[in-house]
């Protein structure tokens, strides 16, 4: 297991050189840059073609593009992130501060969407073609086909604007450093991030258990007496986590995209909302940068789920 | 049915995890308010918002910015002059090239010290330093580039800024390279810094946290810093040594919500907040239980051509008349742009400066045909492409240009298209280099410090080099020149109306229409007053009278 986990971290190192010289191929394709960025496009704002070039000479933009990408390179390999164009603040830093935030929202999304969609695939796997099955299948497909953001905008109007359970968006009150004021912020956005992907782990827990509820063992089990809670759990469940559990593996970047409309519409600083305002603006160090961590977690969540099989199944053998 | 239906365990678990929830929920609800005397805003919402909050280096946010610092001079309630703010007075000398500015008497910083002309030149010489970091050199530009010595300064041959000469605490001079009658009117966004304060150098303008920083930042304004959380919010606190009295609140808060107005209008909805801008199809569903501000936008939207590229058939004027005349733009301003917007003869957007002989092009489909077969142009062979970019990506636009393209076609030009993109790509096309043949933008031309000449003259950073026009060969140049020489403001709105007429005349690109812009303030503000600011402002909105009841 230890070296096979040392051989996926040894070839990563190549992918995500390549994820690198890729997005960076990608940015210099884009036309504009962040100076274009700068310029009000309607008047100019008071600045001249010449301003702009100064302006592109202090920021470097006009070295070569492999000058500048070998830069970028040689400061990310000395823990260097560079500084945002944008924002005038460490990459690094902004990455930090920001990837924490949308953790908080995907760690808590995940865990619920991991928690209630199990529990509810399992719950409809049992009683299927039941009321209780039929209703909650056709909720899943609902919460499967809406987008992000207009979930968000629903949950917006109902919870915060005519229930004022929650606040409106942001992450906390102005002023206000408290563990409570935190939740209170990120209980909304968080719910409708995992309902989303609920739903499709209740349909993929669905669909496993019905298959290894007809299997022999199972029938078997439950004809030798036992309890029906340990068929279910212990000789069910265990089987048929193992789909899940590469769904669940799947879903990290998924959650990554939806955060961008989330964090959008909840006005929530995090990692999404930059990556997004990054690329507009042609930050080409945040773009860089945050590709980078977005590669790496990706390339971790992947890993931790292979390992994982080899936990719930003893069959696989890491190698 | 399965023999195992029933219950297979997972209940206990979902009592769990909904009990925890409810305590998490109960735990976020107990967040402590703010005080009585907090307004919250979104005041960087919409055009003219900047969450940098860094004053002298942002396309706007002046909204802002005129909370923390005075300048010099400074827009009246109405916008229709620019009136003295920090200075007392002023004097030039009679060709207009010196001119004496006077500070009033006891102001103060927010710490207390005494505000000079130090201060003042002292900004001066930071902000033309060679290496200075800002990212948008636009406002130093307005401020000084017409002080004499401003390009040997920034250029790094001159030690000081020879314009600039500070005769007393109370009195500066500026000497300019070339006359300007109106010189007053470039110094509303001259953010002036403390001199004893400023501890950070010129090239490290756009990294210092000065000022976002409460321990360090020290301000002139009804309002300084107190609290700064990135990309959430900026809280002021009330500046008891503003010269214009203590505020009445004791905090301002503005959020940022990333430039998403939706998220903004439902945080007003929910009473997050008291005010934010929203747009002209929010306004139906506010009015009544909000205040709406509302003005002209004094943004004028226009397509533009690109002579180098279009069809030659364009450098006929009577295809750009018929092209105006086959389109009914007072429909599409009632119909479509929900009455919100006019249709504009000219880059003018401000009818009392019309001049009554302007010609209109008003909608005459049979006059749009006559005028192409009198140039001898088959509409079937003309060829449009109108780019856009995202600041006008909306519903309203869009649903312009479709009808734009439905009246087109009514006179035979079926070759009609238009698209948005973003402000990088849109930046990069139009420009000398650029491949685009019409672009659709909007214009800021406020009623002053006036700036028609980067579009519409042979030298503007938008003119000739950018669309292949001869602007100075109609006649541009003497009609840009007359506006900025006009010593009054009534020559100087008599000297716009004769652009007006010029413009209309030549026909050089084809203006559309322009726009009101609104914000929505909770009605428990008293005192309040916003509106959309030209180019950003700012304007004189009496913030230290703000009251929350």
């Amino acid at each position: 297991m230890t070296r096979y986990i040392i051989r996926r971290l040894l070839l990563a190192i190549p992918v995500l050189f390549m994820v690198t010289v890729l997005v960076f191929a990608l940015i210099e394709l884009a036309p504009g840059d962040v100076v274009d960025f700068f310029a009000n496009p309607e008047v100019m704002a008071g600045m001249s073609e010449a301003d702009l070039e100064a302006l592109r000479e202090r920021l470097g933009l006009n070295d070569p593009a492999p000058v500048r990408y070998l830069h970028w390179l040689g400061g990310v390999l000395q823990g260097d992130f560079g500084y945002s164009l944008i924002r005038s603040e460490p990459v690094g830093e902004l990455l930090l501060r920001r990837f924490g935030n949308s953790m908080m929202i995907m760690g808590i999304g995940l865990f619920v969407a991991v928690t209630f969609g199990i529990s509810l695939g399992i719950y409809t796997a049992l009683r299927q073609y039941s009321v209780a099955d039929f209703t909650i299948s056709f909720l899943s497909f609902v919460g499967i086909s809406m987008p992000a953001f207009i979930a968000g905008i629903i949950a917006l109007y109902i919870f915060s604007v005519q229930l004022g359970w929650f606040p409106a968006g942001g992450m906390r009150s102005p002023g206000v450093h408290t563990l409570g004021d935190l939740l209170h912020h990120l209980i909304l956005p968080a719910l409708v991030l995992s309902i989303i992907h609920m739903a499709t782990f209740m349909r993929y827990t669905r669909f496993s258990m019905l298959d290894v509820l007809k299997q022999e063992y199972v029938v078997t089990a439950t004809a030798k007496g036992m309890p029906r809670r340990i068929v279910v759990m212990r000789h069910a469940f265990r089987n048929g986590l193992i789909p899940v559990v590469t769904m669940i593996g799947y879903s990290i970047p998924e959650l990554v995209v939806g955060a961008v409309f989330l964090e959008t519409i909840f006005s929530f600083p995090g990692m999404g909302k930059l990556y997004f305002d990054s690329v507009i603006s042609r930050d080409f160090p945040v773009i860089m940068a945050a590709n980078l961590v977005i590669a790496v977690f990706v390339l971790a969540a992947n890993l931790i789920t292979d390992v994982a099989y080899a936990a719930i199944d003893p069959r696989i053998r890491l190698e | 049915m399965s023999p195992l239906h029933g219950n297979a365990g997972g209940t206990a678990l979902g009592k769990k995890l909904l009990a925890t929830t409810a305590v998490a929920l109960m735990l976020g609800l107990a967040g402590p308010a703010l005080a009585d005397g907090s307004l919250v805003t979104a005041l960087d919402m919409g055009p003219g918002g900047d969450e940098d909050a860094r004053p002298w280096s942002s396309g706007a946010g002046h909204t802002t910015h005129v909370k923390q610092f005075i300048t010099p001079t400074i827009f009246n309630e109405d916008l229709s002059e620019i009136v003295p703010y920090a200075v007392e007075s002023w004097e030039s000398n009679d060709d207009h090239t010196v001119w004496t500015y006077t500070l009033r008497d006891g102001l103060l910083w927010s710490d207390g010290t005494p505000m000079t002309t130090d201060d003042w030149a002292f900004t001066a010489e930071f902000m033309t330093a060679p290496d200075w970091g800002g990212d948008r050199p636009g406002d130093r530009n307005l401020s000084l580039a017409e002080v004499a010595g401003f390009d040997a300064k920034t250029a790094g041959e001159a030690d000081s800024l020879e314009g600039i000469e500070v005769i007393d605490d109370r009195t500066i001079q500026f000497t300019l390279s070339a006359p300007n009658p109106r010189h007053f009117a470039s110094l509303f966004r001259f953010y002036i810094l403390p001199e004893h304060a400023v501890d950070f150098e010129p090239a490290d303008f756009m990294t210092t946290d000065w000022f976002r920083d409460p321990s360090r930042f020290v301000g002139s304004g009804p309002f300084v810093v107190a609290d700064y959380a990135p990309d959430e919010y900026m809280t002021l606190a009330a500046n008891e040594n503003y010269f214009q009295g203590r505020p009445v609140l004791d905090e301002l808060v503005i959020r940022y919500f990333g430039g998403d107005q939706t998220a903004a209008l439902l945080a007003l909805e929910a009473d997050d907040i008291d005010f934010t801008y929203v747009t002209e199809t929010d306004v139906p569903s506010l009015e009544d239980a909000y205040d709406i501000f509302s003005n002209l936008s004094g943004v004028v939207v226009m397509t533009r051509f690109n002579y180098n590229l279009v069809d030659d058939a364009f450098s006929d004027i009577r295809v750009r008349q018929a092209i105006l005349h086959a389109i009914d733009r007072d429909a599409i301003t009632e119909n479509i742009l929900g009455g919100t917007y006019v249709s504009i003869p000219c880059p003018i957007p401000y009818a009392d400066l019309w001049p009554e002989d302007v010609v209109t092009y008003g909608y005459d489909p049979e006059r749009a045909t006559a005028l192409l077969q009198e140039a001898g142009v088959d509409p079937g062979s003309i060829s449009m492409e109108w780019v856009g970019h995202a600041g006008y990506d909306n519903t309203a636009h869009n649903s312009a240009l479709q009808a734009v393209q439905a009246y087109l076609s009514q006179i035979g030009i079926n070759d009609f298209s238009y698209r948005f993109v973003d402000i990088p790509t849109f930046r990069a096309s139009y420009s000398p280099d650029g491949d685009w043949l019409n672009q659709y933008h909007g214009f800021g031309v406020p009623r002053c410090g006036n700036d028609v000449g980067r579009l519409w003259t042979n030298a503007g950073a938008l003119g000739t080099g950018v669309t292949g026009y001869d602007y100075d060969a109609d006649g541009f140049a003497e009609a840009v020149a007359a506006i900025s020489a006009a010593p009054t403001i009534d020559d100087y709105n008599a000297a716009l109306g004769d652009f007006c007429r010029l413009h209309a005349e030549m026909l050089p690109d084809l203006q559309m229409w322009v726009g009101n812009r609104f914000g929505a303030a909770d009605p428990s503000i008293s005192n309040f007053w916003w509106q959309p600011a030209p180019a950003g402002g700012p304007y004189r909105d009496n913030a230290h009278t703000w009251a929350v009841q």
